[in-house]
């Protein structure tokens, strides 16, 4: 029925079995009874009824959502002292206990130190031991432990796996994927102290550990539940097959973010322009980096490989200092040597502006209407660039203002036009040379635009 | 939810509905002594399933779920399901575990008819009979310690501690676990029962049973000195030795056989353990009983009753001691029809082995009912084996073990 190099599921009607074989117990009365009592309570509780009858301003809702699960436990005593089964009502009273106390511990945790990461605390750790401890303590109540533990369920690669060393396997996996950035960030940190590597590189170097761990830790699960070399290899070859046709892309932006981590181009902490606009990378993920844009604050999904085979512009490999420039025109009738005067004074005068290299100013046409300049400054933080631009031109705007400098730019004329037109006013519109035929409006219909020529304001 | 609860109480009164078979639920108690062992229940697993479907041929109306529970946790997982109402409706368990789980509240006593006690073996109903003379559960079988050996590197088992001896200092490897339950059959040999059993009632024993004890001890002492005899901690670890052929010999136990035939074949043999200068080896037994458990409806109560009748039986004792050749049946009518068919050592078990294993069996009990006693006795035993205590020493600490029951 198996062979040896394929996964084959060998009795899942087993599982059912030993399922099905519960509502035997159904049978017996005082289980019938201690259920039964157990949704009475349960509905009450659904109903509000419970809460509503304890409403006092010494308890608050946090409390008065325990009153369920404690009339169960205290119902499990009673059931007890007379002689009755009573742990059925004791496990769901527990239970239930076990759920309800996640909000006055959170609301403890919060009171203690509101900084305190109680979310992440709850989803990762908390409600997770919870859902195991519940499985695995009820799946002992019905005296099906060592069944389903020692069930076989399937045969990978020759190896046969129980019901038990799947289900360890999985909880050993998830602990491994949520513990694994803890022995990261401190053998990052000790890196960094020891080998003083520079704090933007060790974000990168707690990636690698990460993801050595959580390899590490596969390999050794696999191991613990009986796969061994041979089978790592038939997983391998068939990893190869499976990676040509359906998952090469997701494993081409994991090889892609092991590359990236060891290349360094791309680690957290990192600026990129993407599109022109400054981010900060903020997570290099399994399959695509996270990037926070600098503009709006929105957040980019980058898939690795995009970091392989298009072309990336960073403003922090080597360096994080950045050269930005202020264009701006000023009429022919100044000296342009003052012009730059006054430049390079108003740039130097910034805060944020570098000393090293210098601030430069540079005349770079004589345009239509006026003598543009460049002003170059850098700026250590590349976001920065943006707003140390928009600093400089107002600033620029009005030391101009006060030193009787003008800015001129392109004014129109607009004259209104009545249709059809005059003989006057087609031989002006066509400069004389012909007459816009009758019955076909121009393209502006009911106005006109001339040049008039550049004005000073 | 109460939809929920009406589908379950519904589909429970479908089970009990009298239509189809009536389920019962059994706790077996692995009787291995091998802690940690990844795959100590295939093979109990593997006759269960055959029994059961045996069992199901012959009492339709009956069907058996059985979920095998380590030894050690026996009593603490059936405090928790029988304390929610949800406790198997037999437990298969050895002659202590049935007297300590009926002392403890956790099964009923059972009240069998004088016609019923007449189809097993007084001396085994006698193991299960408390002081109030209420009954711990029913005996069905028993599993007897032997010697097994492969034929390819043993022609013959020895008969004596003596050849024993001899047969070791031929590259012969033996192998006996080291705990008293595994040990005692050596005990017989020297005669120490003696001052073993006294000290357990706290009596006073004479100079000559106190030096028969003493001999034992130099004995585990002496044969612990020689390159080819060798103590290991589990039943386990004997067994995978014989099977990958690192070993010659070792101390086994019927029920383990199945495994031990599938393994070796015809080459495994199967005798009595040897015998020493003061008397015959005496082996004890575990006899395997079924026990009632407390939450049964009665209509599961009724079924357990009536299957248990049935185990009884000539016929079923018959057709189980010979098919699976690995317990010794407790109806002396179907003992007799099966002793020469059983494999050897099984064979020459008889009811005249009562009367010497009984003295076995209580000090065994003993020390399985007090885990401080066990430690200190595999502590004492250990210390005479791999360190240097001596075994006059030895003969004084086990004594003061015994009185003090620790």
């Amino acid at each position: 029925m198996t062979s040896p190099l394929l996964l084959t599921t060998i009795s899942p009607g087993a599982i059912a079995d030993e399922f099905l074989v519960w509502l035997v117990y159904l049978n017996r009365g005082t289980v019938q009874l201690q259920l039964l009592l157990v949704a009475l309570v349960m509905l009450a509780e659904h109903r509000g009824i419970l809460r509503r009858r304890v409403k006092h301003r010494l308890f608050p809702e946090y409390i008065r959502v325990l009153i369920g699960p404690l009339l169960l436990l205290f119902s499990a005593a009673a059931f007890s002292l007379v002689g009755l089964p009573w742990g059925l009502l004791r496990y769901f009273g527990l239970l239930w206990l076990g759920w309800m106390l996640f909000t006055p511990l959170k609301t403890l945790l919060l009171r203690i130190n509101k900084k305190f990461p109680v979310e992440e605390l709850e989803s990762t750790f908390l409600r997770p031991v919870y859902v195991i401890v519940a499985s695995i303590s009820f799946v002992r109540l019905m005296g099906s432990m060592e069944n389903l533990s020692q069930m076989p369920v399937a045969n990978l690669f020759g190896v046969e796996l129980t019901l038990g060393r799947i289900y360890l396997a999985i909880i050993l996996i998830y602990t491994i994927f949520t513990l694994a950035s803890r022995p990261a960030t401190f053998l990052a940190w000790l890196s960094g102290v020891l080998l003083a590597v520079r704090p933007r590189n060790r974000r990168g170097l707690e990636l690698l550990f990460r993801y050595s761990f959580i390899i590490i830790g596969i390999i050794g699960v696999a191991y613990y539940i009986g796969i061994n070399g041979t089978a790592f290899i038939a997983i391998a070859g068939g990893l190869s097959v499976g990676i040509g046709f359906g998952v090469k892309e997701i494993i081409s932006n994991f090889i892609s973010s092991i590359w990236l981590l060891f290349e360094g181009s791309v680690r957290p902490g990192e600026i990129l322009m993407i599109n022109g606009d400054p981010c900060t990378v903020r997570k290099l993920g399994l399959r695509a980096t996270q990037l926070k844009r600098g503009r709006d604050g929105a957040e980019l999904l980058i898939p690795n490989q995009t970091f392989f085979t298009t072309e990336a512009t960073s403003f922090t490999q080597t360096e994080t200092s950045r050269r930005e420039s202020v264009f701006v025109g000023a009429a022919y009738e100044h000296d342009p040597d003052i012009i730059i005067e006054i430049l390079e004074d108003i740039a130097k005068s910034h805060k944020k502006v570098l000393e090293y290299p210098n601030v430069r100013a540079f005349m770079i046409d004589f345009a239509d209407s006026s003598i543009n300049y460049k002003l170059a400054f850098w700026v250590a933080n590349p976001l920065d660039s943006f707003d140390v631009a928009s600093d400089l031109r107002r600033t620029i705007w009005k030391r101009f203002e006060k030193e009787g400098i003008s800015i001129p730019f392109p004014q129109r004329q607009v004259y209104p036009m009545e249709w059809p037109p005059t003989l006057q006013q087609s031989l002006h519109s066509t400069g004389g040379r012909g007459v816009v035929p009758q019955g076909e409006p121009p393209e502006a219909a009911g106005s006109s635009e001339e040049s008039s020529g550049e004005a000073n304001p | 939810m109460v939809v929920l609860l009406s589908t379950y109480l519904l589909a429970g009164c479908a089970i009990s509905n009298r239509d189809g078979p009536i389920v019962l639920k059994v706790a077996q108690a692995s009787n291995e002594n091998e802690q940690n062992f990844l795959g100590r229940f295939e093979s109990e697993r593997r006759i269960n399933n055959e029994y059961i479907q045996d069992l199901s041929e012959k009492q339709p109306d009956i069907r058996l779920h059985p979920s095998i529970i380590p030894a050690e946790k026996l009593e603490q997982e059936l405090r928790v399901q029988t304390n929610s109402g949800l406790g198997p409706d037999l437990v298969i368990a050895n002659s202590n575990q049935a007297l300590s789980l009926l002392a403890d509240g956790l099964t009923d006593p059972l009240k069998m008819t004088s016609e019923l006690q007449k189809t097993i073996s007084a001396e085994a109903l006698k193991r299960v009979k408390t002081s109030d003379g209420s009954l711990a559960g029913q005996p069905v079988s028993q599993y007897i310690q032997l010697a097994c050996f492969d034929k390819r590197k043993l022609a013959q088992a020895p008969k004596t501690l003596a050849e024993l001896s001899s047969d070791s200092s031929h590259d012969k490897v033996f192998g006996m676990v080291l705990n008293m339950d595994d040990l005692y059959w050596s005990v017989g040999s020297f005669g120490a029962g003696e001052a073993l059993a006294h000290s357990l009632a706290d009596k006073k024993t004479t100079t000559a049973a106190d030096k028969r004890l003493t001999n034992w001890l130099r004995w585990l002492k002496t044969a612990s000195y020689q390159q080819n005899i060798l103590f290991l901690r589990t039943q386990a670890a004997l067994r995978a030795a014989l099977i990958s052929g690192e070993m010659s010999w070792i101390s086994c136990w019927s029920n383990q056989l199945p495994q031990l035939r599938q393994a070796l074949k015809e080459h495994l043999g199967v005798a009595r353990l040897p015998d020493g200068t003061f008397g015959r080896a005496t082996p004890i037994t575990r006899l395997q009983v079924w026990a009632l458990g407390k939450n049964s409806s009665k209509v599961q109560r009724e079924e357990s009753l009536k299957l248990m009748e049935f185990v009884v039986q000539p016929w079923a004792q018959k057709t189980y001691a010979l098919k699976f050749r690995m317990a010794y049946p407790v109806n002396p009518a179907a003992a007799q029809i099966v002793n020469k068919q059983l494999p050897g050592g099984l064979a020459e078990f008889s009811e005249a082995e009562y009367l010497r294993i009984t003295r076995g069996d209580r000090i065994v009990a003993a020390i399985q009912k007090s885990p401080i006693l066990k430690d200190a006795i595999e502590s004492t035993l250990s210390e005479i084996i791999f360190d240097g205590l001596s075994p006059e020493k030895a003969t004084v600490q086990i004594k003061t073990q015994f009185k003090t029951k620790q």
